[in-house]
């Protein structure tokens, strides 16, 4: 029998502590029990179970130590001086209590490496050892001899180095008894990745209590009852292994690193860091958590699961959601920069599939983005791409998802009478007497056979002419045109990925297939990607590797998203009277009707013209790295990356003679463009530790990156034919167009990173960066941002006594740093002239058909311009509480100074595009929060886990330019203009008239201030403001903030056996959306069809028992006015979505086996189920520019998902 | 040792990426020239087309078509704000110009600003041309320079008129000015307009062959004249015009349709015309007549929109004549809105309708479309269905600036029918007569004015017609018929005996004004040089308010003879510019 103990001296981590406390307990239990069984006299071949509680940093593993020893004692106990060793480099000794019982060392040793410090001290010992990662492994000499000697020998109670103040209670449990006679004996070796042997490993014969450890070799021998025995290798910080031992004798395996129950490794920039030793603020989202989305798009897929991100998602197929993190910081472009493996990209993330992704970091505040300096002061969502390990069978895994998306929302629509019925209303509340071109002049209004034409009950059809006369009956009965537009889509998502590595090489391979209907007939997405990744070591000081994606998308059919044009938008327009079709069957000229009609197409007949409109792009993202160790502790990389994107659109559309503009030619517009981007960057990083307790790694690096686009568009029309080999630009015989453009930049850098710690308690992070830009002039081409933060690991403090038995980790993180944002287009140091055909060309020979050259002023330059410079500091406190909570909160404030602005020139300058100054300030603060809750039972039936990330922010401008009182006014819709910004709001607000609701008396329509001839019954009542007596525009102000106070996402999921259940919650609490398609559907904008509101609703109607219950005002012919602007069309667009629920099933083991198949999933989701909001429109959650935040013209709404779907492991 | 190599190399190679050349980060724009290039002869003209491109309203800057709307040459949103059209459409498209047609606009209307925008672009673009000639020193000979100068001067001038027009008084920028931002409106700029048109009358060409586009000493003089009378300086105005009219380089052409066609352009009758261009390698044929963009009629039977700018009823009356064949005066004598003509207002196109017998200026025909009466060769308007929104914008629709199906093919752009190539004559042979006739007037000469306005009318009233339709139904069954041997009206138009006094003349002259150039966007401004808007606004708003229900409670200022200053140029030039007292 042999006699386990636990060497513990390094100061421990949190996570391992816990783990350390649980193993020991166990380990504890498990050697009363045997020492019960022995004093029940029962007789049993044991090995000994041994416990090895590794505290491995995987840098300092990957790296080792270098540092020098001095030690003197005198007759000192083995282990004594053990820990002195400990505490100077950081190694953790592994050993028997029992091989050093009365043991002594006396040694002298100065400045000495740790190997001769080694060497000396086990001399004159019957002791070897061996170092393995950070581990010094210590055995007897005789190995051989331990296990013919000490097999029967009792096992005392162990006692945990540390942790004597573990309670146990006497177990009292039966131990079986084998039969040994039948017993074999297996002898092997258990490696790690690399083929080191790995000391320690507890192997257990399954369902017995039968066991041994491994030696420093990692090798072991170990009897078992039979040879349908089963053992089970484990080891901390490694996935478990169960081997069926057959009728080998001989057995070695190879055990693989568990990357969640090690130290948790952050990719940070240019690098990666041990997430306890972060000082910045940044978030993780879990590749599942991409993977496992209903949505096949790695930023969609976000939302709810970054807290400081607040994330919108778009609902056409295959649409990129927009990401802020925390807040806006700019007026200008907010975008976050995405790096993948190390690679900066332009534009979206969607053309790459959630499969090929391993890890997503979001970096948020200056001490963690000004790394990427002046591209980082938006955040930067670092992504890396899968990769196997060594020494790693390969694990292929394929995903296949099918499912259905359906649109669940629709406005509420006057039916073809009731429409008629408050047509009658409005003339009779105008006070005119009612004649419509359709319904005619009687007393109520009638529904004739013919809308063209218009208001007829009989026509002679032989004069029908598509063009001239398209004779078209009404629908009495109604269309449905939502029903008409409305798709239940399909999406098909098919994913294999592969990963594996030999003992020097490593390699992640995937290849996907997607396609997804919209759910609007005639629109969808598809998306084809591979992706290679290889890296190869040589000897362990150089690694080169390559990772390399390619996609292919093609987005078709009309996926206009929001405004007018949209499909929703168009849904406003058309009425139930209206047909789809004409007489003849041809397209009913909806546009061309009297007295109703769409004001820009027929909706149908649009989303079929534009069926075969597509734009495809092809999306190569690749880099190649070389990395050098030539020292311990030193890694030299050069990386080479190119982004190369090349995109590719083609419109073909028909005649639409039924159109109001009709396309009287067939036409195609085709365009290509491509971007190609190259990205060099070069560091050094080197990690050492000095005197055992300060650790530090240096960064240096340089980055160059160069860009340039291109694009070629060309259109034609008049072609002959328009069958699907005819669309090609040379077929076109009239109208030649062509138009083409280029633009460049490039950035040079130069950077560094320190980051500091003692003893991992005190940590200290420093960063600076320098970047050269050709977007800004000669005179401010240069810029640095720098940045500093700090933590405190409290819980590693030894005040904290016995708090650390419920608060099990503690940090806390203070960070201030500037980062940069330069999106400002790529020259605006020049002054230019330039020749447009349409803006400066004039027929000045009289032509009617041809033009002569202008000039004209095109850009004024500003040479001054500089980034933008954002600084950020934030407050972070990360806390683990009893063992299962992990709370992170974050309090942070982001100053923008030198907000680039193109200042509101008078117009009188003359008009050019106006260069940016450097003028504005804006400041947002907000918080992040985050909890965890994780059941840790590994064993039990049931498991559960909860997650809530909340994340709130305020956005303010506090300059935007020397002009107190400069507004950013939004752009016009349907000639108004709903949003404006300036000192003292966000950016942007919503802007216009106050209303204080309907007049009911006449009495009140006299008594108020006057608002021209606007004032009475029925109308808005709106407010002056400014109490100046009159109602003007003066009386406008700040009606609405699109800005939510809070975004939060809940997730849970609960496993119970080989089910698991996941719901997850996503709500956006206080903010404010302009619902503009009301203006349709409530006022006579144009002459289309309205919602049931304006006649149910509205003040005067007679379905109303009383006026002050209406929710509109009066229904009339003339309500230019009560269009306005105004508070009547803010809501409240607060929502609270459970946003998926997910139900799964493994199959179990025993199956699996018999399938030859380490896992299978089938699972089965929904999403976007419920939704509790007060908002009165299709979707409260919607995409919208910066500008226009929070404005509903025709969004499309979110779909309804039902996805099945299956993951195999192989 | 040789990973130490290797490491060494790699730090070589790391120290030669950060020598990175100064080059690398210089990056200049594609495709665009940079000021200094333009210093040319070639350029200076190139500068001088860019400034010539921005006569249509059609510009660079915010807005797209609205901006076209309101910087238009026709001027067609503030007409709305005359009795002669409506904005129209439907009520809530362009409130914008719903505001400038019931005297609502305020200092931060879309529309106003829009105009200060495209007009002041111009205005900048003729400075660049005259920046750019002093730039080019002795590379641009002094003939050639003087004809750039003068169109130039030209240019200045007339963006600077068309600003003057609206406001009390405007900044006046040009090329000396260092600062643009600081030249205050402390004075109205009539002197230097006059300044500036008077150097293009001394150094402007009589004609330029194959290019007449370009101003001419003639558009000079006429635009000078034009200023002289918007100040009551009819002296002044009398002698330029007097040079147009000797020149006898002009005449009157042989149909008044044939000022509002794409294919009798440039004609005897032009002085100065803005050239429109379609189907010339741009998308929508944005070079065509802007206006045409959303001021044509907006209905099933043509391939045109939007159905703005429509013809008061007031107007129409106006084309009332006596059994004389003369305008209803009101002095000694009814007057054309005494009482209304009948109209089809509320009236199904399938219901019987029966159009006026009432003597009529058969011009009335030519700019109005109305039920009854053939729509060019567009067919027969058929009153409800040919109009979008008939409650907000009356019966009648625009015809001077549509074209003809037989002319379609060259005059509208073939891919976005709402474009047209028809030029937009500012200045005509009409005009000068007609001006000249008031100068007559104020210097008391009516024999002159007369025979004058006699000219104008005679042309107008031996001049083709519509034809006669006799349908007073357009049910889907009602087959049309129109007899071309009858005209369309019972029209009649003479021309006057005798003026019997200076205010009979004055209204004359005056009236002949309207009937001949209804609908070109000068209606509202000469109402105020005449001192005539108010009277003629408030009797409006009170005859309208019976047909088009928001016009009730509309409330014609003295003020509204002016727009205000834009408010955003306002707050963006505080301590230079200023409001309008009256604002």
């Amino acid at each position: 029998m042999k006699f386990c103990a636990i060497g513990i001296v390094m100061p421990v981590l949190w996570r391992n502590t816990r783990m350390i406390l649980e193993k020991a307990r166990e380990e504890a239990l498990k050697a009363l029990r045997l020492e019960q069984g022995i004093k029940k006299r029962l007789v049993m071949q044991l090995k000994l179970i041994t416990i090895l509680l590794v505290v491995t940093l995987v840098q300092a593993g990957a790296t080792g130590y270098s540092q020098k020893i001095t030690l003197s004692e005198k007759n000192s106990m083995a282990e004594k001086v053990f820990r002195s060793i400990e505490k100077q480099t950081g190694y953790v000794f592994f050993y028997d209590h029992a091989d050093l019982q009365n043991t002594r060392i006396s040694i002298d040793l100065k400045g000495v490496t740790l190997n001769e410090a080694l060497d000396r001290c086990f001399a004159e010992l019957p002791l070897s050892y061996k170092i393995i990662g950070n581990t010094i492994a210590v055995k007897r000499k005789t190995v051989k001899a331990i296990s013919e000697k000490v097999d029967y020998v009792p096992v005392p109670i162990p006692v945990p180095s540390l942790r004597n103040q573990l309670n146990f209670r006497e177990p009292n449990i039966e131990i079986g008894v084998p039969d040994i006679l039948s017993e074999r004996r297996i002898t092997g070796r258990v490696t790690d990745e690399r083929g080191e042997g790995l000391p320690g490993v507890s192997i257990l014969v399954k369902g017995t209590q039968q066991g041994t450890t491994t030696d420093a070799e990692g090798s072991f021998n170990v009897n078992v009852p039979d040879e349908k025995a089963v053992l089970v290798f484990s080891y901390v910080g490694y996935v478990s292994e169960e081997v069926v031992v057959s009728n080998r004798s001989n057995l070695d395996v190879t055990l693989l690193v568990d990357e969640k129950a090690l130290e948790e490794v952050v990719v940070v920039g240019y690098g990666t860091q041990r997430k306890v030793s972060l000082t910045g603020s940044l978030s993780t989202v879990e590749s599942a958590v991409i993977k496992n989305n209903a949505v096949g798009s790695v930023s969609q897929a976000l939302q709810g699961n970054v807290a400081g991100a607040t994330i919108t998602n778009a609902n056409t197929p295959g649409s990129d959601a927009k990401i802020r993190i925390r807040g806006l910081s700019t007026i200008n472009n907010n975008n976050p920069l995405w790096v993948v493996d190390g690679v900066p990209r332009t534009g979206g993330i969607n053309q790459i599939s959630p499969s090929e992704i391993e890890t997503i970091t979001i970096l948020k505040d200056a001490s963690a983005t000004a790394i990427y300096g002046a591209r980082g002061a938006n955040g930067v969502i670092l992504v890396t791409t899968i990769r196997g390990k060594k020494s790693q069978a390969p694990q292929i895994s394929l995903n296949i998802k099918y499912g259905t998306l359906k649109n669940i929302r629709q406005y509420d629509m006057l039916d073809v009478n009731e429409l008629g019925e408050m047509l009658w209303l409005q003339y009779k509340n105008s006070g005119i007497a009612p004649s419509h071109p359709i319904f005619g002049s009687g007393a109520e209004p009638r529904i004739p056979k013919y809308l063209i034409p218009a208001g007829a009950d009989d026509v002679d059809l032989n004069r029908y002419d598509r063009v001239s006369f398209p004779i078209t009956e009404t629908n009495p009965a109604g269309t449905d045109w939502y029903n008409e537009i409305f798709n239940k889509g399909v999406l098909k998502d098919y994913s294999l990925t592969v990963t594996g590595g030999s003992s020097n090489t490593t390699y992640g391979f995937s290849a996907s297939a997607l396609k997804e209907d919209g759910i609007v007939i005639k629109t969808g997405y598809e998306r084809y990607t591979v992706r290679s990744n290889i890296a190869f070591e040589h000897k362990n000081w150089l690694e080169i590797g390559e990772n390399f994606g390619l996609s292919y998308t093609n987005d078709w059919g009309d996926q206009r998203q929001n405004g007018e044009g949209s499909i929703f938008g168009q849904l406003l327009d058309v009425s139930g009277i209206m047909p789809i079709y004409d007489v003849m069957g041809n397209w009913a000229p909806l546009t061309r009707l009297t007295g109703i009609q769409a004001n820009l197409f027929h909706p149908l007949a649009e989303l079929e013209y534009r069926r075969d409109q597509r734009t495809q792009n092809l999306t190569f993202n690749g880099n190649t790295y070389l990395r050098l160790s030539p020292i311990k502790g030193l890694s030299l990389k050069t990386q080479f990356g190119v982004n190369y994107g090349h995109s590719h659109s083609k419109t073909p559309l028909e005649i639409n003679p039924e159109s109001y503009v009709a396309r009287v030619f067939a036409e195609l517009s085709e365009s290509y463009s491509k971007g190609f981007t190259w990205n060099w960057i070069n560091t050094a990083d080197y990690f050492l530790t000095i005197g055992g307790k300060h650790n530090v790694d240096f960064l240096i690096g340089t980055e160059a990156i160069s860009s340039l686009s291109e694009s070629l568009g060309a259109s034609r029309n008049q072609f002959l034919l328009t069958s699907d080999n005819y669309w090609v630009m040379d077929a076109g015989e009239g109208n030649i167009q062509n138009s083409g453009s280029a633009s460049d930049w490039s950035t040079f850098s130069v950077f560094g990173r320190i980051n500091y710690d003692y003893e991992g308690k005190y940590l200290v992070s420093g960063t600076l960066r320098r970047d050269g830009s050709s977007r800004f002039g000669a005179n401010n081409r240069y810029g640095m941002f720098p940045a500093l933060s700090m933590g405190w690991v409290i819980s590693q403090e030894s005040f904290m006594g016995e708090a650390i038995n419920w608060m099990n980790f503690l940090k806390l993180r203070y960070s201030w740093g500037k980062a940069g944002n330069d999106q400002i287009g790529n020259y605006n140091e020049f002054t230019t002239f330039n020749q447009n055909r349409i803006l400066s060309y004039y027929p000045i020979t009289g032509s009617n058909n041809g033009l002569t050259t202008g000039f004209q002023s095109a850009v004024f330059g500003n040479p001054n311009a500089r980034w933008e410079s954002t600084t950020t500091t934030n407050l972070g406190v990360d806390v683990t509480l009893f063992r299962n909570f992990d709370i992170v909160l974050d309090l942070w404030k982001r100053n923008t100074n030198d907000m680039l602005y193109r200042e509101t020139l008078p117009l009188v300058v003359g008009q050019a595009t106006i260069p940016f100054v450097n003028i504005g300030d804006m400041q947002n603060r907000g918080f992040d929060f985050q909890v965890d809750y994780k059941s840790r039972q590994q064993d039990r039936d049931l498991n559960f886990s909860v997650g809530l990330v909340l994340s709130h922010y305020k956005n303010k401008i506090l300059k935007l330019s020397n002009n107190e009182s400069e507004a950013i006014i939004g752009s016009a819709v349907r000639d108004q203009i709903y949003t404006r910004a300036q000192i003292g709001t966000s950016f942007p607000q919503f802007f216009g008239y106050q209303v204080d609701g309907l007049f009911q008396t006449q009495e009140e329509v006299d008594a108020y201030p006057q608002f021209g001839s606007y004032n009475a019954l029925g109308r808005f009542k709106f407010k002056d403001v400014n109490e100046d007596g009159v109602i003007d525009d003066l009386d406008r102000t700040y009606i609405g903030n699109p800005h939510p106070d809070f975004t939060s996402g809940l997730n849970g999921s609960i496993q119970y056996k080989n089910f698991d259940l996941g719901i997850s919650f996503y709500a956006s609490i206080g903010n404010d959306i302009i619902n503009l398609n009301r203006r349709t559907l409530d006022f006579n904008l144009f002459q289309k069809n309205r919602g049931k509101g304006r006649l149910y609703e509205s003040w005067g109607s007679p379905y109303l028992s009383d006026n002050r219950d209406a929710k509109m005002p009066i229904a009339e012919i003339n309500d230019a006015v009560s269009q306005l602007p105004s508070s009547y069309f803010v809501e409240d667009g607060s929502f609270l979505r459970l946003q998926s629920v997910q139900l799964g099933f493994n199959v179990p083991k025993g199956i699996l086996d018999r399938l030859f198949l380490k896992q299978l999933r089938v699972y089965g989701m929904v999403t976007n189920l419920l939704t509790w909001t007060k908002y009165s429109g299709l979707d409260p959650q919607m995409q919208t520019n910066d500008n226009s935040f929070g404005m509903d013209i025709g969004e499309w709404p979110t779909p309804r998902r039902f996805v099945f779907g299956i993951n195999i492991n192989l | 040792m040789k990973k130490i190599k290797a490491g060494i190399a790699f730090l070589y190679l790391f120290l030669c990426t950060t020598a990175c050349h100064e080059d690398f980060l210089k990056k200049g724009p594609w495709g665009a020239v940079t000021p200094g290039d333009l210093n040319t002869l070639t350029g200076v003209n190139y500068l001088l087309i860019g400034t010539y491109s921005l006569l249509d309203g059609w510009g660079t800057g915010i807005g797209g078509q609205n901006a076209g709307s309101a910087g238009s040459i026709r001027n067609w949103v503030w007409d709305t704000a005359s009795d002669d059209a409506y904005k129209a459409s439907t009520p809530g498209d362009l409130t914008p110009a719903g505001e400038v047609e019931r005297y609502e606009a305020l200092p931060t209307n879309q529309m106003i600003e829009f105009k200060w925008m495209v007009s002041y672009d111009g205005i900048s673009r003729a400075n660049d041309v005259m920046k750019a000639l002093e730039l080019a020193g002795t590379g641009i000979s002094d003939g050639d320079r003087r004809v750039l100068e003068g169109q130039a001067r030209f240019l200045r001038a007339f963006f600077h008129f068309r600003m003057q027009q609206m406001h009390y008084q405007i900044p006046y920028i040009t090329e000396k000015v260092e600062d643009p931002k600081l030249v205050s409106n402390d004075h109205p700029v009539w002197d230097e307009i006059e300044s500036d048109l008077q150097f293009a009358v001394e150094n402007l060409p009589e004609s330029f062959p194959g290019e007449p586009g370009r101003a001419t000493k003639w558009a000079a003089l006429t635009a000078k004249a034009y200023v002289h009378m918007f100040q009551q300086e009819y002296g002044q105005a009398k002698v330029l015009l007097d040079e147009v009219i000797n020149s006898n380089r002009f005449a009157l052409v042989d149909s008044f349709y044939h000022n509002y066609t794409s294919y009798t352009e440039n004609n005897i009758e032009s002085i100065f015309e803005i050239q429109s261009s379609v189907n010339d390698g741009t998308v929508q044929g944005q070079n065509g007549n802007a206006d045409s963009w959303l001021t044509l009629p907006f209905n099933r039977f043509m391939p045109t929109c939007c159905g703005f700018y429509q013809p008061s009823h007031d107007l129409v009356d106006a084309f009332k004549v006596d059994a004389n064949g003369l305008p209803l005066l009101g002095i000694n004598g009814a007057r054309y809105d005494d009482e209304s003509l009948p109209n089809d207002m509320g009236i199904n196109s399938e219901d019987n309708y029966v159009p006026t017998d009432h003597l009529l200026d058969p011009r009335l025909d030519w700019t109005v479309g109305r039920r009854g009466i053939p729509y060019l060769d567009w067919g027969v308007h058929s009153g409800k269905e040919w109009v979008r929104d008939q409650e907000n914008g009356g019966p009648y629709n625009t015809k001077k600036q549509m074209y003809t199906q037989a002319e379609r093919a060259q005059a509208a752009e073939n891919t976005y029918a709402r474009a047209s190539a028809i030029n937009y004559r500012v200045y005509r042979y009409a005009h000068v007569l007609l001006w000249r006739a008031e100068c007559a007037i104020e210097e008391n000469d009516l024999e002159l004015a007369k025979n004058l306005i006699n000219q104008v009318r005679r042309r107008a009233a031996d001049d083709m017609v519509m034809g006669k339709v006799s349908n007073t139904r357009f049910g889907a069954t009602d087959q049309i018929m129109v007899d071309w041997s009858k005209p369309a009206a019972n029209y009649l138009l003479k021309e006057y005996q005798a003026f019997p006094s200076q205010e009979y003349a004055r209204e004359a002259v005056r009236m002949e004004l309207r009937l001949e150039t209804a609908l070109e966007g000068n209606r509202f401004f000469d109402l105020v040089r005449w001192g005539a808007d108010y009277d003629a606004m408030t009797k409006f708003i009170v005859k309208d308010s019976k047909y088009r229900i928001f016009m009730r409670g509309a409330v014609y200022d003295r003020k509204n003879a002016k727009w205000p200053i834009p408010q955003s140029q306002l707050d963006l030039q505080k301590g230079v510019l200023i409001q309008d007292p009256q604002f």
